[in-house]
């Protein structure tokens, strides 16, 4: 698999990562979407990759190919379960770190779904989450009129309304404003590796256009960005730097911004369930038949 | 003890041949009905409704009923053509009965050929729902039952054509006021009382739908149990329509279990009678259960309709969708009260619960009383319920264009009645539930031709 | 760390209220007779009416039976064994705070009220209760002046008799209840509020109930009442320290509002839940009741975390046209308690509104009842009631249940009910923690969101108290 040739400094190397549905009862709606099998099946099953800083990777890969899978687990989510490989985040372990020890760490996982929280105010939940993640790094808490004045700045760069501060987190928002309300959640705690799983879905094309402008706002030389996509639209707004093709479980295949265009007219057919050198093949011989 | 349970103590003649473990299981319902006495207010799944009327009068057994009014109650519409058993004052009567027809292994049949002919399919069920130790109408039904109808579904039947089980009642007319010591002095003229049993065991996978009806004349008391045993993947549509007349007192409980992924649509229509008590009890008894209990009740001059729903979630994974829906005129009242029960451990429980009432009259009376009882944290549970008048808003639109205003409330009620006949599945059902509710409203016959 | 080990780990939270203080108190021998409610309102220098009142009040208690409807369970009180009269030992009457024992000050500030601070920060004149004989009032002057009188309820006895005997009674009859007629014949103090015609309170009316001394039953009794058109809002917190053997607390509070007046009455509770394994606690049986006349408003809001059984339904009788009745409760029980609480609305007057609005959370092995009846009575012609009862259950041992009872006898009426429960969903947790909250912060973050609609009600300084608390109680059960 061609690498990106940053070894001795990747933000994330993620090397033989296996992981399954944690076992037991779950309410979690998450884990079983996509994933189109029942609890204890092996979902993520080798997976390799790696991300330097100031780069950003997009993974595309049909429905339940486990790239949200993998982005859940990159996060510390303990519905699924880790079966083996490792992930190396910043030189360090990541996967014994608990998901708020993550996030004190500058992980930020950008939802699919972005979750309601009835009765908690927008501004109100970031606040709390910002000063946790100054508490666990040392750092003093920002008091709240310095904190307003950094959220106003940020709701700009994704041109939410101030008045969605005040609001319930997420409750009653469109799909278009729970996705902005994401970037900008990211755009205030300023995270080092930024993981955005599906930002693009349910967005209408000014929508889209937004949350794009505000990813690429978010672009630093010392950021990681992770981008997982179905589709190709979002990667006409922010260009990656790599693409990634996961089936099964597994990254079949890895290239440039082209692959995205060769996604796009293929489709994802000839992925599924295919070895990644069969499915290479495959994915040739269809180019070639156009 | 007051009349009604002395005169139902008294009534105890258990039928000579009868298998003994049945006769005894009469004898110990007696005692237990005996040391139970009628339910008073203070009762509280009783609260609202008094037996006050009902414990002053003396019961007698049921008389032979007289085929030809039997016949002239069945003309009336509420009872289905197609296999039907009709039982009159709570025994068969063949000639009014249809059977025939039916898939292999289908049984309709009285209890009392189903005791003889397969004891081995109705003793491991009957009573083991419906237990008398703890409800005083159950332990009378249980003592003093002469007949009523049984159902098998076999494994895997499929059969779309309603099964029917329908109650006649004729009984003397009511005595005029007079004290209650004349009445006693005149055996006559007593109430007479009718205990109608049922049972009704779908085995795995059957699929089917039984209905029970009934229909009466005169002063009496109904008293019927109808127990139901969905197997796994059982699927059974019970639907009780109960339009009996205005001197009778109606109560009856249904006792329902499912086993896993077994679903139940459990309908009851109460439109007659002068006191109705609808029971539901209900038990997910295996994961992925359905119920789906739907009541509708009309209640006019001065009777009470009460509905009441018990169900208890044992496991998980089972579903309760209940919508109970009152239509109160008159000085008449209404009540529901309905519980439903999560037990320990029964997760991923999913149980709604709807009830409204509508006040037709400035005296009606409307007592609501849903209830969750939760002790499994990983649930969807809720009720809502309203109760109010016609909506002012829509009578005046409909009479800003034209629709005078009797017809316009008969619409609005119609409306708000049809709903719940919706929820039946079978077609026949539907088109007579829709009838006999039409038949209650002023310009119910014009609306039914609009429709 | 999965749910449940959460879970387990936060129910180990201890009672911060828990501690004792010394101080010499004035008691009379255990039990109750006729003998000991004359000792009661001997003591007290009552008029003969008072006394006359307690020993109808105890007459009638002989023939009533305790209630076992509630769905809560407690062992049988023996009623001969409760202490019905304790009072600190006073040598004179105090003429300022600085001559309150210093011992009892320093508990009060252990409980987090510093009262000299809240009395010049807050504008909260504050009628401390410390266990039954009310030993500090302030800002009494000041309130004189407007010819509000708030004081404590011996004194408005003492001073206010005639106001008293009108209206003593007058909601929460001497033969209401098993528990509110043993109040009536042995209650040892309270307060006592009224606010002339027109008249509004300038501020927040405050009193702290503590219990304290061993097997003391407190039975307080609060009367507050709003001539027309006056306006007042009212404040009771409650804790109590850390003892073992149950403590029976029986208190009534009867509101009088006046044709156009507003009470608005709220309430956190934080009284000892008794240990996790449900050894201890306080029962807390009360009985709140206000009736509203023409125009008037009657408001509870309250927060109820505390006790280890919890029986009180805070009811409105909306007896005049166009009053309002509103009732907001946050209901928590971790660990064994139980809690069995709601309202009553009855609508009498035509066009009365009612508004119910109830949060429960249940956590632990607590169960939690909302128990409610909205009753629209004749001719109550254009009434309405909204109610909303949602629970929240964290853990499965614990338990929710929702009982309305819903009576209406008037057509035009129109009663409107929805209930949910629900619990925390991993997904909401897992949303927290990814942006760096720890489990702990956002599951008291979103207890606190589930009741926000009520907590929204509280005047600002109880507010920030609530929240702290409802987190605090919720230590050592989440997950």
């Amino acid at each position: 698999m061609a690498k990106s040739g940053c070894r001795e400094n990747a933000l994330l190397r993620v090397e033989g990562l296996r992981a399954r549905i944690a076992a037991g009862p779950r309410t979690s709606s998450a884990p079983r979407s996509g994933a189109g099998e029942g609890d204890g099946a092996e979902i993520l099953k080798g997976v390799d990759l790696e991300l330097c800083p100031g780069e950003i990777h997009a993974i595309m890969g049909p429905n339940g190919s486990g790239k949200s899978t993998l982005a859940g687990v990159l996060a510390g989510r303990d519905a699924y379960e880790v079966t083996g490989g490792t992930v190396t985040y910043a030189g360090k372990d990541l996967l014994g770190l608990v998901p708020e020890a993550r996030a004190a760490a500058g992980v930020f996982l950008g939802f699919q779904y972005p979750v309601e929280i009835p009765g908690v105010g927008n501004l109100y939940f970031l606040r709390t989450a910002l000063n946790a993640i100054r508490r666990a790094r040392g750092e003093e808490d920002l008091d709240a009129m310095d904190f307003l004045s950094l959220a106003k700045e940020k709701m700009r760069l994704v041109e939410l309304d101030p008045a969605f501060g005040s609001r319930s987190l997420n409750e009653g928002f469109s799909g278009g404003e729970k996705k902005r309300n994401e970037v900008f959640q990211m755009a205030v705690l300023e995270p080092r590796l930024a993981i955005l799983d599906e930002i693009d879905s349910g967005l209408d094309i000014d929508a889209l256009r937004i949350v794009a402008k505000g990813v690429n706002a978010l672009r630093r030389p010392d950021r990681g960005i992770l981008l997982v996509t179905h589709y190709k639209r979002l990667l006409e707004y922010v260009e990656p730097d790599r693409v990634h093709v996961m089936a099964g479980g597994r990254i079949v295949r890895s290239g440039g911004p082209e692959l995205a265009e060769e996604l796009e007219r293929t489709g994802y057919a000839w992925v599924a369930g295919m070895p990644p050198e069969a499915a290479a093949a495959a994915a040739a011989a269809g180019g070639a038949r156009r | 003890m007051n009349a009604a349970e002395t005169s139902l103590v008294a009534a105890f003649a258990p039928p000579a041949r009868e298998p003994a473990w049945l006769g005894e299981a009469r004898r110990s319902a007696l005692a237990r009905f005996e040391a139970l006495g009628l339910p008073t207010a203070r009762h509280e799944d009783w609260r609202f409704t008094s037996l006050a009327a009902l414990g002053a009068l003396p019961f007698a057994r049921a008389p032979a009923g007289d085929p030809a009014v039997a016949s002239a109650l069945l003309a009336r519409g509420a009872a289905p053509e197609g296999p039907r058993l009709v039982f009159v004052n709570g025994r068969l009567a063949p000639e009014l009965s249809t059977r025939g027809g039916l898939p292999q292994g289908v049984i309709l049949s009285s209890l009392a050929e189903a005791l003889r002919e397969v004891p081995e399919k109705v003793r491991p069920h009957l009573g083991r729902l419906a237990r008398p130790e703890a409800h005083a109408f159950t332990a009378a039904n249980a003592a003093l039952f002469e007949d009523g109808g049984f159902v098998l579904l076999p494994r895997g039947a499929a059969i779309d054509a309603p099964l029917a089980l329908v109650f006649v009642t004729d009984a003397p007319p009511p005595a005029p006021l007079r004290g209650a010591e004349e009445i006693r002095g005149q055996a006559a003229a007593a109430p007479a009382a009718v205990h109608p049993r049922t049972l009704v065991v779908a085995e795995e996978g059957a699929r089917g739908i039984v209905e029970e009806v009934f229909v009466g004349r005169g002063a009496s008391l109904t008293n019927a149990v109808t127990e139901l045993v969905l197997a796994d993947g059982a699927k059974v549509e019970h639907v009780r329509l109960q339009v009996e007349g205005p001197d009778t007192f109606h109560v009856g409980a249904v006792h329902a279990e499912q086993g896993a992924e077994a679903t139940l649509g459990a309908h009851a229509f109460s439109l007659g009678a002068r006191l109705s008590r609808s029971e539901l009890w209900s038990r997910l008894a295996g994961e992925g259960g359905e119920v789906r209990a739907n009541g509708l009740y009309m209640a006019d001059g001065a009777r009470i309709s009460d509905h009441f729903t018990w169900v208890e979630h044992a496991v998980p994974r089972c579903t309760t969708a209940q919508t109970f829906k009152g239509i109160l005129d008159g000085t008449a009242r209404g009540v529901f009260s309905g519980r439903i029960r999560v037990l320990p451990g029964a997760q991923k429980t999913v149980a709604h619960q709807l009830s409204s009432s509508l006040l037709l009259s400035d005296d009606a009376i409307a007592d609501t009383k849903p209830q969750l009882e939760i002790f499994a944290d990983d649930v969807k549970c809720g009720h809502g319920g309203t109760v109010g008048q016609l909506d002012e808003a829509s009578l005046f639109y409909l009479r800003s264009r034209g629709v005078p205003e009797a017809d316009a409330k008969s619409l609005l009620i119609w409306a708000f009645a049809s709903e719940m006949v919706g929820l039946v599945g079978a077609p026949a059902l539907r088109a007579r539930a829709k009838n006999l509710i039409a038949a209650r409203l002023p310009a119910g016959a014009r609306i039914l031709e609009a429709a | 760390m999965s749910t449940a080990e959460q879970l387990k780990d936060l129910t180990e939270q201890k009672y911060r209220y828990g501690f004792v203080t010394e101080i010499e108190e004035d008691r009379i021998p255990k039990g109750l007779s006729e003998e000991i409610i004359r000792v009661i309102s001997e003591k007290k220098g009552e008029p003969s009416f008072m006394l006359e009142w307690r020993l109808k009040a105890y007459r009638h208690w002989l023939t009533m039976q305790e209630p076992t409807w509630a769905n809560v369970r407690y062992p049988k009180i023996d009623y001969q064994e409760v202490v019905y009269y304790s009072a600190p030992k006073q040598k004179r009457a105090l003429g300022s705070m600085e001559e309150v024992d210093p011992e009892l000050r320093k508990a009060f500030g252990k409980l987090g009220i510093p009262l000299e601070e809240q009395m010049r920060l807050a504008g909260v004149a504050v009628d401390a209760v410390f266990d039954s004989v009310s030993v500090a009032t302030t800002y009494k002057k000041k309130l004189a002046d407007l010819g509000i009188v708030f004081c404590s309820f011996s004194e408005a006895v003492r001073e206010h008799p005639a106001l008293v005997e009108k209206w003593l009674g007058s909601v929460v009859p001497y033969t209401d209840n098993f528990f509110a007629t043993l109040n009536s014949a042995v209650f040892s103090d309270g307060s006592f509020v009224y606010v002339p015609k027109g008249v509004r309170c300038p501020m927040e009316l405050s009193t702290y109930f503590r219990i304290n001394a061993k097997d003391t039953g407190q039975f307080e009794r609060t009367l507050i009442v709003a001539d027309e058109d006056a306006y007042v809002s009212y404040l009771e917190g409650c804790t109590a320290p850390q003892r073992d053997e149950n403590q029976l607390h029986a208190a009534v509070v009867e509101l009088v509002a006046l044709d156009g007046a507003q009470i608005k009455y709220s309430t956190v509770q934080n009284w000892y839940p008794g240990d996790a394994e449900g050894k201890g606690g306080i029962y807390n049986f009360v009985t709140k009741r206000g009736k509203a006349m023409a125009r008037s408003k009657l408001s509870w809001t309250q927060v109820e975390t505390g006790s280890a059984i919890t029986w009180k339904y805070p009811s409105c009788i909306l007896q005049g046209d166009d009053s309002v009745g509103e009732f907001y409760s946050v209901a928590l029980t971790n660990h064994r308690q139980q809690a069995d609480t709601g309202t009553k609305m009855i609508h009498i007057g035509k066009n009365t509104r009612s508004t119910i609005i109830s949060k429960g959370i249940s956590a632990g092995r607590g169960q939690n009842t909302y128990r409610g009846l909205v009753k629209m009575m004749k001719g109550a012609t254009g009434a309405r009631n909204y109610s909303q009862c949602d629970s929240l259950l964290i853990g499965d041992r614990c338990g929710a249940h929702t009982f309305p009872y819903i009576e209406v006898r008037n057509p035009t009426a129109k009663v409107e009910h929805e209930a949910t429960t629900s619990k925390i969903s991993e997904d909401q947790l897992f949303y927290c923690k990814q942006r760096g909250i720890p489990e702990e912060d956002a599951v008291s973050m979103i207890v606190n969101g589930f009741a926000k609609q009520v907590l929204k009600e509280l005047p600002m300084e109880f507010a920030v108290e609530a929240q702290k608390l409802l987190g605090m109680s919720l230590e050592g059960s989440v997950g």
